[in-house]
């Protein structure tokens, strides 16, 4: 059973995706986030993802949530709950706060168990399917692309600066180093994107991404969007 | 003779003050082996990327089957028949697997989705790769990603390829298979390299480029590999 979703249709995918982050996003309710939190459970069952690499994912969204979580409860007016000191705690608050952590941690987990079993290519070829506007796939492939392309380069100049001795102390010489390596990091990697973008010029590339793996509609796709789609009605209903 | 596969006419190429050439004219005919050595900062590589359209020339025209190519369209169709492979196979190798960086071009050619695994394999066992379908293009040795670089644009059948320093960081059994390979290829090819006994092997004949000359490749001019010093 694991590794299911691997195989499925991206399109259905995104799709699922989509209607689930804009549900929940639009939500107020508990109980639509309890309907959330199973879909999501059995989604991260069927992706064959460890739970090691989305935790670790999770972990990362929580460093921004964590200054929201902890400033609503004590700026949110409405009934006292309890105070810390003159921090005063109100229900509206709390309440405010367990719902965006809820909400954001839900949207994350479900697109990383949907999306993360595609490769960005297959993502690029389905977004095309699903027509969105060719500029905008484009945007979205390159991205990810030269942010690949940007750490490859900078792991390079570390290494080089590191090979001659270079030890980050707080002195000039070390900020000035640095400001060389940002400097040249962003010289090299506008180059080498550009390179790679010719080498897909001489071969044939007109905008589109062609999948070596074709999506074939299969009954498990079906499946998918039937279940999915029904699922997400249901939580419409229930919110 | 018959007519030249691609003919440079009076091309003219600088970047800024630095002019590379003036007045450069080179004809190539199908099924040539053509070599082309050159100083550093000659304007090799700016040549095979003025033949591609990846640059425009200053003047000059460039003619492929008898046509001059002015406009990005007539460009798109010389690049479907002239194939580049980049000095660095990290620029030239995108895709996750080799299979899929080897099928991208095909696939934009529009081959039919039937016949891409066959010409897949088929490539790979002109590279003496077979099997590789599946392995992470990043993950390959320097000779692995330089022959699959190769593939890639080899899967495209062109008429003309070029290539820029192939024999790169090649060891010299590799290096034995690319000549194997290269010879058994019935396109006409460019190959710009400081290799002269791997050229000799490979090519008819050597080009020296230097000052925007372009002229035949006699021992002598390798002394202006010392020039510098």
């Amino acid at each position: 059973m694991r590794n299911v979703l691997k195989n499925c249709d991206p399109r259905v995918k995104i799709l699922l995706a989509l209607g689930f982050a804009v549900i929940v996003a639009l939500t107020y309710s508990f109980r639509v986030l309890f309907l959330a939190a199973l879909f999501v459970l059995v989604c991260l069952s069927l992706s064959g993802l460890s739970l090691r690499f989305v935790l670790q994912r999770v972990a990362l969204v929580n460093l921004f949530l964590v200054l929201v979580v902890f400033t609503l409860p004590f700026t949110t007016p409405g009934t006292l709950w309890f105070s810390i000191g003159p921090f005063k705690v109100s229900h509206a608050g709390a309440s405010l706060a367990l719902l965006v952590f809820l909400k954001s941690n839900l949207i994350v987990l479900a697109t990383v168990a949907l999306l993360y079993s595609s490769s960005v290519f297959e993502l690029a070829h389905a977004l095309h399917h699903l027509r969105v506007p060719d500029k905008l796939v484009q945007l979205l492939f390159f991205t990810f692309r030269y942010l690949h392309l940007l750490e490859q380069e900078f792991l390079h100049l570390k290494e080089a600066a590191l090979l001659r001795g270079f030890r980050p102390r707080t002195d000039l010489f070390t900020y000035r180093t640095t400001a060389y390596l940002v400097g040249n990091l962003i010289v090299r990697s506008y180059d080498r994107s550009q390179r790679v973008y010719e080498a897909m010029l001489c071969r044939g590339f007109q905008g589109t991404f062609p999948v070596y793996h074709h999506f074939e509609g299969q009954r498990r796709d079906l499946f998918l969007a039937l279940f999915g789609g029904l699922y997400l009605v249901l939580m419409l209903l229930a919110g | 003779m018959a007519q030249p596969l691609l003919e440079l006419k009076n091309l003219a190429f600088s970047y800024g003050e630095k002019v590379l050439f003036k007045d450069l004219c080179l004809r190539l005919y199908p099924g040539e082996r053509m070599g082309l050595m050159g100083p550093n900062g000659a304007g090799k590589t700016t040549l095979l990327r003025l033949i591609v359209g990846l640059l425009s020339p200053e003047a000059g025209q460039i003619i492929f089957e008898g046509k001059p190519c002015h406009t990005p369209k007539d460009f798109y169709y010389l690049r479907r028949r002239v194939g580049l492979v980049f000095q660095d196979p990290d620029d030239q190798l995108f895709c996750p697997t080799v299979a899929e960086d080897i099928a991208f071009g095909p696939l934009n050619l529009g081959v039919p989705r039937e016949q891409i695994p066959g010409l897949v394999s088929h490539v790979l066992k002109m590279l003496g790769l077979e099997g590789f379908e599946e392995r992470v293009t990043y993950r390959l040795s320097g000779g692995e990603k330089r022959l699959v670089a190769l593939g890639t644009v080899l899967a495209m059948k062109p008429q003309v390829l070029l290539l820029d320093e192939p024999t790169g960081d090649l060891d010299p059994l590799n290096i034995e298979k690319l000549i194997d390979i290269l010879k058994g290829l019935s396109a006409a090819q460019i190959i710009v390299s400081h290799d002269v006994e791997f050229l000799k092997e490979v090519t008819d004949t050597i080009y020296w480029l230097e000052k925007g000359v372009l002229s035949p490749y006699e021992k002598k001019t390798s002394i202006s590999f010392y020039r510098a010093f």
